[in-house]
């Protein structure tokens, strides 16, 4: 490996002042039966310090279409965790206020995110906000 | 120099400071008697920024909705966040705490109630907040 011959002035720059947010279109659907529903996606942003992919996603299901089951939304980067690892929590931020979490799905390749109550989250106006962070390969 | 990974993490991440703040804290309703703040700090990573929350709630007084902090002087961020905790001295609630430049720290139950009714009461949370440049 080169040596990479950075001053701590330079150091410091990348790690304190970075503007590193990327951005990606996750695939969105539900985990149950009908839908999918419609969803505008209001934000979504990454980073990734070393191994570990920081996330935020701002989503508002402007039709659920009748979905049932978990909200299903794939990675920026595909996560090196166990399977249903909790990796996001945040809040339905329309109409209840209620905190939903979201935990990885291996064999589907997805995150799967449901209410703390395990009610269906996917429902006609809410808008969720969730940030998380996780283990990459 | 910083010749490799090793100096990379030391220089870098590990030494990262964290910094005290001493929020005001208020309730949404009513006003409490007395708190104290056991820990406010907050440790910034470029555009990231962790913290932990611990406030105990001596006298609620007439204080009866969600507990509220002040945000850190000189940090803005960049979009409203929430973290999670508990509430250690009583119910185990699990709380949330939703993070913004209007409204600073403002800490819930996990199904938007009130986090503290009984003189003692204490929240601690933690989370991650966006913030600008």
């Amino acid at each position: 490996m080169a040596d990479l011959n950075l001053s701590e002035t330079e150091l410091d720059d990348i790690i304190l002042n970075f503007k590193g947010w990327d951005t990606w279109t996750p695939t969105v659907d539900n985990g149950g039966s009908s839908g999918p529903p419609t969803v505008t996606q209001n934000s979504n942003f990454y980073t990734v310090i070393g191994n570990i992919c920081y996330v935020y996603l701002d989503h508002t299901i402007t039709n659920s279409n009748g979905a049932l089951g978990d909200y299903t939304f794939t990675a920026p980067v595909t996560p090196a965790i166990p399977n249903l690892q909790v990796a996001f929590y945040g809040r339905e931020y329309n109409t209840t206020g209620k905190v939903i979490y979201a935990r990885w799905d291996s064999a589907n390749s997805v995150f799967r995110m449901l209410r703390h109550d395990s009610v269906n989250p996917v429902v006609t106006g809410h808008r969720f906000r969730l940030v998380g962070s996780y283990r990459i390969a | 120099m910083i010749q490799n990974h090793a100096q990379l993490i030391e220089k870098g991440f590990d030494n990262l400071p964290w910094v005290d703040w001493t929020p005001i804290i208020t309730s949404g309703v009513g006003s409490y008697t007395t708190t104290t703040v056991q820990r406010a700090r907050y440790r910034k990573m470029g555009r990231i920024l962790h913290y932990h929350l611990h406030i105990v709630v001596n006298s609620v007084g007439t204080g009866s909705g969600f507990v509220i902090a002040t945000n850190p002087p000189g940090i803005t961020f960049f979009l409203n966040l929430v973290g999670q905790g508990r509430e250690i001295n009583r119910t185990g609630n699990m709380l949330q705490c939703q993070v913004s430049n209007a409204g600073g720290f403002v800490i819930s139950t996990y199904d938007n109630g009130v986090p503290v009714s009984v003189d003692g009461d204490t929240v601690v949370v933690n989370g991650i907040v966006l913030v600008q440049e």
